[in-house]
Parts: C-alpha cells; sequence; structure tokens
C-alpha cells in the first residue's frame, strides 16, 4: 500500500486485547449520588433564603423580656391583639417612627391591642437611651441571641407585624409607620373582633 | 432606537445559539456535513450579533441615554467618560449580556482556529459551547434585560420595557438626568474596572476546554486530541483567572480599607475554586499526554472547573450564603442553580458512562513512587484537599448547620489561616521537587544533586529576610519551603541556559532566547513558579507579621509603630472633586527615626446622592519592597477636625506579591505563545519513522 | 477556644506595641482601654448588620455602638474571652468567626480533614492496584491492557482496518 503518509493511529495494535473490563458499578453510582447530594443540599438551601418574613399564616412564637422585667409570649398574647416592632437605636427611619408608636399605645392600649418593641442587634445602654429620648412606655426588650430576628427573617428595621387573637399574622410593613398607617389597619382589626 | 437594536441583536444571537444547537446534533447523528457547517457559521455569527448588541448598550451609555434603565442605573450627568465606558459591567445586566459577548467572542476563535483539525469533535462542541450561551443570553433576554426603557403610564406608574407600552410617554430627559443614581462608589477604582472583565474572561474561557472534553466523550473520540486542542485554551483560561484573583485583591488591598487583600469571603472563595481544579488540570494534563495516564481523572478535573466556575457565578447572585458580595444578589439564583446542576449531572454522567465501557483506560501503569507521574498525583491531591477544605469553609459548613442545626455559623479567617497552610507548604515542596524529577523514574540520588545549590540559595535569602527581623520558627521555614521551590525554577533555568552557552556555543543572550523560544511550556512554566514562589513570600509577611494599631491623635502629635513615626498635620475638609464627590483628606507625615519618608493622604470619599454604600476610604500608603506602611482615616472630630483617628497598618513584603504576578504574568504569556509555524491545533499523532518515511517517499 | 497559631504574632506584636506606648506616655496603674485593645477583641466578631464584615473594620453606626460596648466592658474590668461569650450570650452565634458550640466547631474543622483523608486512600488505593497489576503483567508476561479508543476495535478485522483507512483518506483529502 502506497500511503503518502503512514500515520501511527491510536488504536490498540497487534498484540492480542482482552475485552475492556467494565469497572464495578460502585465507581459509578458514588460520583453520581454525591453530585445528586451536593445538589439537593443546594436546592433546599436556596429555597430556605429566599423566604421572605412571614406576612400570613401562624406568627412564629417568641418570648420577649423587656427593661421592665416582664416576658411576653405569643401564646399569653392570646385573646389580644399583637403589634410587633423591631428596631435599633442606629437606625434612622426608626427615629421618625418612635413618636408615631408611641401615640398609636397611647390610643390603643386600652382596646386590647398589646405594641411590643423589639430592639435588633441594639446594646442595652443605647436601646434604653432610645427609649428614653421618645419618652416611650410600651413594652420594649433586647432581642437575645437575636431569636426573635431570626425566626421572623426580618431584613432590616424597621419592620412591623400585626398579629391578631388567635395568633395569626394579619399586616406586615417594611417601612416606617404613622399613627394613620396603625390605625387603619388596628381600627380594621378591631372591628373584625 | 438604540435599545430596540441591542435588544434585537441579542435576541437573535439567543435565537441562532439555538439554531447552531439543533442542527450540529441533528448533523452529527445522520452525518450530514453541510448542517454541521450550517451551525459552525450560526455559532460564529453569534459574536457579531451581540458585539452589535453590546455596542448599542455602549453608544447609550456614552451619549447618557438615561431612558434605559440600566443606563440610569449605573451612571448619571457627573460620571466621567472612563467610568462611564466601565459601567457596562457596572450592574447585573450588563454584567450577563458582557459574559455572553465575550463567550460568544472564545466560542467563535476556537471553532474557526481548531474547525480542521478537530473536525469529528466540532459538532459537539458547537452544542456544548452554545448550550451554555443559550442559557445566558435566556438570562438577558427573559430575565435581566439591560435594554429596558422607562416609560411612564397614564396611572403615572413607572413601566419598564424595550418597546413603548400603549399610552406610555417618555419621562422628560431632564428628570431622568436629575434623579439617575450613578455608578457604585467602590466601582469608581482601577482594579474594580479590570477585575470583573478578567474574572469573567477567565470564568467564559474554560467553556472551551470543557466543551471539547464533553466532545470527546459525545463523540468517542477519546484519544489525546481534545487535550492537545484545548491546552493552550487552559493555559489562557488560567491567566485571566489568576489575573482576575489578584487584581480583586489588589482592590480590596487599596479600596475597601481594611488593610488586607484576601478576606476568604464565601465569593472570593467561589472563585478561587475553579482556579485551583483548573491548576490541578493543567499539570496532570502533561501526564495524559507524555505518558496516556490518567484520562479519566482529567475528564473529572474539567468538568469539575467548569462546574466550579458556574457554581461560583451561581453562588455569587443567588445569596446562598452570607457574603460581603451581597449587592450581587438577584432572582436568576434559580435558574443558575439549575444550569449548574444539569450541566454537572449530564457531565458526570457522560465520563461514567465511558469509564464503564472501559473506553478510558490507562495506556501505561505508574512505575515508581518517585517518578514525576506520581508527583504530579500527589500534586493533583493536594489541590483537592485544598479545595475541599476551602468548599467546606465557605459553604459546606454554614450550609450544613443551617440547614441540620439551625444555627447560622460563618467561618472566619481563623479556620482557613488553620486548615490551609500545611496543604500550600506541602505545594511547595512539590513545586521545588517535581521539576527535577523525571518520567517514569528518577533517582534520588540525582534529585538530592539538583537541590543542593536551590538549597543554599535559598538558606542565603532566608537568612537574609531573618535579618530583617523576621524570624519565627513558622516563618522560617515557610520562606525556606517558597526560597527553595523558587531556587529550583531559577536554577534549572540557569542550568539550561548554561548547557547551551556551553555546549552550542551560543552567547548568553542567544542561549537565554532560544531556550524560552524552544521550550516554551517547560521554561514558561518555570518562571509561573517563580512568579508563584515570589508570591508564596509576600503572603508569608504580610500575613504572619503583619502589625495593626490605631489611635486618635491631635494636630501635631504622633503614634509610634515598628519603628515608624506618623504624625497628623492638617486636615482639608469637604473638597469637591469634578464628579461630584466630597472628600475629606487628613495630611500626616511619615518618618523613620530622623529621616523623612514621605507625606500621605489618606482619605475618606462620600458620593452624595448615591444609594447604598455611599463612602470609600481610600488609604495613604508609603511602598517599599520591604513592607506598605498602610494609613487609613477612621474618624476626626467633626466640629474642627482638631483630632483625628488613624488606624496604621504594617504589611511586610506585601508588595512582592504584585511583582510576583507580574512574573507570573510573563511566564505564562511564555508558555501559551504559538511557535512559529505550528498549527494551533495538532493534528493526529505523527510518529517520527512515518515522517522520515514521507521524506524518505517523497526524496 | 481555638489557639490562634497563626495570629500569636501580631497579638505579640500588639502587645509590645502597647508596652512602648506605656513607656513613652506617662505611666498609669493599669493603662486606659486603647483603640488597639478594642479591636484586638472586634477582630474577632463579626458586624451584626452587614454579612461578613469583621467589627473592626466596620463603619456603621451599628458597629461602632458594639466597639464602644467592648470598650466599656474592657474598662471594666472584663477579659477578652468574657467580652466575646457575652456577646455571643446576647447577639447569638453568628457574630463569632468560629461556632462557639463545641460539636459544631469540631464538625467544622474536622470534616475537611475527614474528607482529604477519603481522598488520600481513594488515591492509595489506586496506586495499589496498578501497582499489583504492573506486578502481574511482568510475572505473566501479558501486557497491562491498554487503552481502546472504542470497544468495538477489540476485534481487528482487516475490514475494519480497512474501514478506519478510508475514514482518514477522507479526513486527509478534508484538511488539503
Amino acid at each position: 500500500m502506497d500511503n503518502p503518509v503512514d500515520l501511527d493511529l491510536e488504536l490498540n495494535e497487534t498484540e492480542a486485547v482482552p475485552v475492556a473490563r467494565h469497572i464495578h458499578p460502585v465507581f459509578v453510582l458514588v460520583p453520581l449520588a454525591v453530585v445528586i447530594l451536593l445538589a439537593a443540599i443546594f436546592g433546599i438551601q436556596l429555597v430556605r433564603r429566599g423566604q421572605t418574613q412571614p406576612t400570613e399564616g401562624a406568627a412564629p412564637p417568641f418570648s420577649l423580656t423587656t427593661f421592665d422585667g416582664e416576658t411576653y409570649t405569643l401564646e399569653k398574647l392570646r385573646g389580644k391583639i399583637a403589634v410587633v416592632n423591631f428596631w435599633a437605636s442606629w437606625c434612622g427611619p426608626c427615629r421618625a417612627e418612635a413618636p408615631e408608636l408611641q401615640k398609636a399605645w397611647e390610643k390603643y392600649r386600652d382596646k386590647g391591642v398589646v405594641l411590643l418593641g423589639v430592639a435588633y442587634t441594639d446594646t442595652e445602654r443605647q436601646a434604653r437611651a432610645f427609649i428614653a429620648e421618645f419618652k416611650q412606655t410600651y413594652p420594649n426588650g433586647l432581642d437575645i441571641g437575636t431569636k426573635i430576628s431570626t425566626d421572623y427573617r426580618i431584613r432590616g428595621v424597621p419592620e412591623t407585624f400585626f398579629i391578631d387573637r388567635n395568633g395569626k399574622i394579619v399586616r406586615f410593613f417594611m417601612e416606617p409607620l404613622n399613627l394613620s398607617m396603625i390605625s387603619s389597619v388596628l381600627d380594621k382589626m378591631l372591628a373584625e373582633g | 432606537m438604540l435599545a430596540e437594536i441591542g435588544f434585537l441583536a441579542a435576541l437573535l444571537a439567543f435565537v441562532t445559539a439555538i439554531y447552531a444547537i439543533l442542527a450540529a446534533l441533528y448533523g452529527a447523528s445522520r452525518h450530514a456535513d453541510h448542517l454541521v457547517v450550517s451551525a459552525r457559521n450560526a455559532a460564529i455569527a453569534t459574536f457579531p450579533l451581540l458585539a452589535v448588541s453590546v455596542g448599542a448598550l455602549w453608544i447609550a451609555l456614552i451619549s447618557q441615554q438615561y431612558q434605559v434603565a440600566y443606563i440610569w442605573e449605573v451612571s448619571d450627568p457627573n460620571t466621567p467618560l472612563f467610568y462611564r465606558i466601565t459601567a457596562l459591567w457596572g450592574s447585573q445586566a450588563g454584567s450577563i449580556l458582557f459574559w455572553s459577548f465575550l463567550m460568544s467572542a472564545f466560542a467563535a476563535a476556537a471553532l474557526i482556529l481548531n474547525w480542521r483539525s478537530q473536525y469529528r469533535l466540532m459538532p459537539y462542541v458547537i452544542a456544548y459551547t452554545m448550550v451554555t450561551l443559550a442559557f445566558f443570553l435566556g438570562l438577558t433576554v427573559f430575565m435581566e434585560n439591560p435594554f429596558e426603557r422607562l416609560w411612564i403610564m397614564p396611572s403615572n406608574d413607572v413601566v419598564r420595557s424595550v418597546f413603548m407600552p400603549a399610552n406610555g410617554i417618555a419621562p422628560s430627559a431632564a428628570r431622568l438626568a436629575e434623579t439617575a443614581q450613578g455608578l457604585n462608589p467602590l466601582l469608581r477604582h482601577f482594579g474594580m474596572i479590570i477585575h470583573p472583565p478578567m474574572l469573567y474572561l477567565g470564568f467564559v474561557s474554560f467553556v472551551i476546554p470543557f466543551a471539547f472534553a464533553m466532545a470527546a466523550l459525545a463523540s468517542g473520540d477519546l484519544s489525546t486530541n481534545w487535550i492537545k486542542a484545548t491546552r493552550r485554551w487552559a493555559l489562557v483560561a488560567w491567566l485571566f483567572l489568576s489575573l482576575g484573583l489578584i487584581l480583586g485583591g489588589r482592590w480590596a488591598y487599596d479600596v475597601l480599607g481594611w488593610g488586607g487583600y484576601w478576606g476568604w469571603d464565601p465569593v472570593e472563595n467561589a472563585a478561587f475554586l475553579p482556579w485551583l481544579i483548573g491548576t490541578a488540570f493543567l499539570h496532570s494534563v502533561m501526564i495524559q499526554e507524555k505518558r496516556g495516564m490518567l484520562k479519566v481523572w482529567n475528564m473529572f478535573l474539567v468538568i469539575g472547573t467548569f462546574s466550579a466556575v458556574i457554581f461560583g457565578t451561581f453562588a455569587t447572585r443567588s445569596g446562598l450564603v452570607n457574603s460581603v458580595h451581597s449587592f450581587a444578589r438577584s432572582s436568576i439564583g434559580y435558574p443558575l442553580f439549575f444550569f449548574w446542576a444539569i450541566v454537572t449531572v449530564v457531565s458526570v454522567g457522560l465520563i461514567l458512562w465511558r469509564w464503564r465501557r472501559g473506553e478510558l483506560r490507562d495506556e501505561r501503569s505508574f512505575a515508581n513512587l518517585m517518578s514525576r507521574e506520581s508527583l504530579f498525583v500527589l500534586n493533583n491531591l493536594v489541590f483537592v484537599m485544598l479545595f475541599v477544605a476551602i468548599f467546606w469553609g465557605s459553604f459546606g459548613a454554614p450550609i450544613i448547620s443551617e440547614l441540620f442545626a439551625n444555627t447560622k455559623i460563618t467561618l472566619g479567617k481563623d479556620y482557613f489561616l488553620n486548615v490551609t497552610p500545611p496543604l500550600f507548604l506541602a505545594l511547595y515542596v512539590l513545586m521545588a521537587v517535581a521539576p527535577i524529577s523525571a518520567w517514569g523514574v528518577s533517582s534520588l540520588r540525582r534529585m538530592g544533586r539538583a537541590l543542593v545549590v536551590p538549597f543554599v540559595l535559598a538558606l542565603i535569602l532566608v537568612a537574609v529576610l531573618a535579618l530583617g527581623g523576621m524570624a519565627t520558627p513558622v516563618a522560617l521555614v515557610g520562606y525556606g519551603v517558597v526560597s527553595v521551590a523558587g531556587m529550583v525554577a531559577i536554577y534549572e533555568t540557569y542550568r539550561g541556559v548554561v548547557a547551551r552557552h556551553r555546549g552550542l556555543g551560543e552567547s548568553w543572550a542567544q542561549a537565554i532566547r532560544a531556550l524560552f523560544g524552544r521550550n516554551r511550556r517547560r521554561y514558561g512554566g518555570y518562571t509561573i513558579h517563580l512568579g508563584i514562589a515570589v508570591i508564596g513570600l509576600g503572603v508569608l509577611g504580610s500575613t504572619l507579621f503583619q502589625q495593626e494599631t490605631q489611635k486618635t491623635l491631635a494636630v501635631g502629635e504622633s503614634l509610634q509603630i515598628g519603628g515608624y513615626t506618623l504624625s497628623y498635620d492638617t486636615f482639608q475638609g469637604g473638597q469637591v472633586a469634578e464628579d461630584g464627590r466630597v472628600m475629606d483628606i487628613a495630611q500626616v507625615t511619615l518618618r523613620r527615626g530622623e529621616q523623612w519618608l514621605a507625606s500621605l493622604r489618606p482619605r475618606r470619599d462620600f458620593y452624595p446622592g448615591a444609594e447604598g454604600s455611599n463612602q470609600s476610604t481610600i488609604a495613604g500608603a508609603y511602598s517599599t519592597l520591604e513592607n506598605d506602611v498602610y494609613v487609613l482615616l477612621v474618624g476626626w472630630n467633626d466640629i474642627d477636625a482638631s483630632s483625628a483617628t488613624f488606624k496604621v497598618f504594617i504589611n511586610p513584603l506585601i508588595n512582592l506579591i504584585w511583582w510576583g504576578s507580574l512574573i507570573l504574568v510573563i511566564g505564562t504569556c511564555v508558555a501559551v505563545w504559538p511557535h512559529e509555524g505550528e498549527p494551533v491545533g495538532v493534528d493526529t499523532k505523527v510518529s517520527s519513522r512515518a515522517r522520515a518515511r514521507a521524506t524518505g517517499a517523497a526524496a | 477556644m481555638i489557639s490562634n497559631k497563626v495570629r500569636t504574632w501580631p497579638v505579640i506584636a500588639g502587645c509590645l506595641m502597647a508596652a512602648m506606648m506605656v513607656l513613652v506616655q506617662p505611666a498609669f496603674a493599669q493603662g486606659p482601654v486603647t483603640d488597639d485593645d478594642v479591636n484586638r477583641v472586634a477582630r474577632q466578631l463579626y458586624c451584626p448588620v452587614c454579612e461578613n464584615i469583621p467589627l473592626d473594620v466596620c463603619g456603621t453606626q451599628a458597629c461602632a455602638q458594639w466597639r464602644d460596648e467592648i470598650r466599656l466592658q474592657l474598662q471594666a474590668g472584663k477579659s477578652e474571652q468574657a467580652v466575646i461569650a457575652d456577646f455571643v450570650a446576647r447577639y447569638g452565634d453568628r457574630v463569632v468567626g468560629t461556632p462557639q458550640d463545641p460539636t459544631l466547631r469540631g464538625l467544622s474543622l474536622v470534616t475537611p480533614w475527614l474528607l482529604s483523608a477519603v481522598a488520600l486512600s481513594v488515591a492509595l488505593g489506586i496506586f495499589v492496584r496498578w501497582r499489583t497489576a504492573q506486578a502481574r503483567s511482568i510475572q505473566t508476561g501479558i501486557p497491562v491492557p491498554a487503552a481502546s479508543t472504542s470497544a468495538r476495535s477489540s476485534e481487528l478485522t482487516p475490514r475494519r482496518l480497512e474501514e478506519y483507512r478510508a475514514r482518514l483518506e477522507q479526513d486527509l483529502a478534508r484538511r488539503r
């Protein structure tokens, strides 16, 4: 055969070539299983991370100990309307919101509404100073272990949750409130009973 | 007009890419060559289409068309022209389009350059590159469209759409210009200009080796053809990725103001992971080329690199874990996740399928533990362990603990600086030993002899460093190992030059040129190793011996650190720069003993009107080879700046990192440079016997 | 508490610096709490508001307040560890760089070494397998099975060889 170029092929050449030995199934199953497991874990984590604040359904239980030493829990507030407000002393919009909340407290405290302030990652000194500055009389407490904030999946402050008498979240606000906004929600909740 | 052109070009590119996939696969299965050629033309055509699209966006940026929502988000009338151009990648929508543009460029180049030499692989290369391109173009067209314009509806709502909606009117140009958001202040720095494009180039160029590997698996042509075609691409990709990482570190050092260059943040690590696997691949590929071994492993490495690239993109933009890069979070997390999962499962499945059919068997086996192959395997092993350790710290542990223990943890610097140093040290040991080992088998005696001179030179260098004041046992061992690795690279190069000079009678200059010219891979590689060693010295010095202090100084007062004296001279507050930012500058004087060294101006920049992070802290730094004296303005007395707080770092040897990177870049360029006359793709192996026969027949 | 091996020197350097500053200034009985002392604690904590930024670097007001709190606690005589433990108790595990819970901490540190050990043993196992295959082939004289580009090539009939030749000629012709 007269070929211009005789190529050495990458094929097996002259020796007897045994039939290709198949590798053990475990070498196939384990890598695939690892990849699928990784994908599952990332997928679940992605879903979890995408979860935002609860805007309906049962409110996550919480336990808040106020600066006055009282403890408020979600169970104890059954039968009352609860307004849970997350704030911090270093938060500018919270300063605008604070007097409005105090006015709302004075207006609604005798109507079976409990307003709770939860200080998010605040130092006790600064939180107390904030409360004193705005002369707030409603129950305020530190979020020990940042647990309540984590359970409510807040993304920043101020954020406010309105919870009805059965412990279900009715409204959620991710902005500073004023008296008229609070009144419109609370009036509606009180009317519905 | 521009928005419509840009969008339609991108849409057309998307459709073309899909056509290319279908035509390529159908043509391959039916052996219809004309379809494959058509697919190739379609794939190449995506490049000019995307050039038009990107061009339209650039023109819109430069001509300040604020009705295009993207322009409005990333620039304002004060933005200088330079940042206006780089704002193309200032936010997600533009970044993704830019990414697609780069990918189409690389795909077109790969197809054109390798068309004739890798003909059998081509249909699948087209298919895989176009699948990736189509995915990212899909993101642009359907989710993150930079060409959407702002329209005002009768209801006074603002609507975003490329084409004018019924009853919509364009907002007034003046109002748009007024309210434009402007570029994120952190992006207004030279390093940040280069860092995203370099990183994208690095990520995107890894598509090519990946596509060739997948093509080899899909077509059944599992010889070394795919490796020979992609070795240069892999090196180029590696270069860009390395540059992206280094420039990111440099930018962080210059602008972020915490005195460091690598924070071990999960997103930083996510870009480092493909680099680790990519480097492992570059080394083990040599084993397959020279000895025909590790075929399955190389497949896993290439797939792994690309999978890590997509995973990194996914992790950055989805908020998978807590990270400082949270500004990049968006809704494209889910599509990226599915793309990553499908690509990884399919490619791993393909490898396993071929492996199980016995088509990826090694041609030879390991002869000897002290052979170069074994050392390369060890090298790969260490890279895998590094990958595992860093992945675990950034993603594994936080995710597992969040899912199963319901606690959010962050593994910080302490974890990484505990777990990775022994592994990095092992890498430097291997870097010292492997270049002097031989394929097949090497004698310990010969290797020992080759180590003597580098060892002595390293000892001298370590002594110099120790005399400079850095002499703990840990540091000395670290410096020693890194120095030996660097000296081996230098010495082997020297020996090669000497051999040519004495043996062939070439002059020194000729010998050097010829040595590097004829053995680009080897001596380019040694240069890269030298660069890595220099970087290693810089990292050791700046990590082990960093000094830090913070103090409030009154005007005229000074502080002492590490033998330096820093005094606070004056304050210039409220200086307005041409782009509208307000600069508060402190002037300080640096002295060493009695000698005046420099006058530094650390400052704080404030960007009025910018959303989110509107401040940046620019350090004043005095840089020498010995160290950086790095001064940050932390705070000042608001009323009259009669006192100011400064944070001062002394970072020993840190500039070796940047110089070492330069050496690394030069080495990679040498290694990548094609030989004159050599076809860029390589054909089936022509043995020397056959060549002789051919010339004999021709004679 | 993880012994900060790599960080020992900066800490000692910091103490030396503090000592030097005491020498340069009139010495007090215990010395005021310096910014460096606060930063030494803050470095081990994370900003509560921004993600993944250490407390000594962060510029937000929340971080400034936390640093003030650290300063007060240090001035009150608390040790660094006590301050950190206090912050963890008040704000949760997320404020530190390594989990305080011993099982979680052990898990975080041990797992990468475990996984690497798995990788190492797999590599060793494959290496050993190669060596025995090599040894066996030397003994029996049968060469170690070489790679095949396609399973079908295990049957090299003249007809298949011709097929391959024809395809090669085609490829070559195309290249000219």
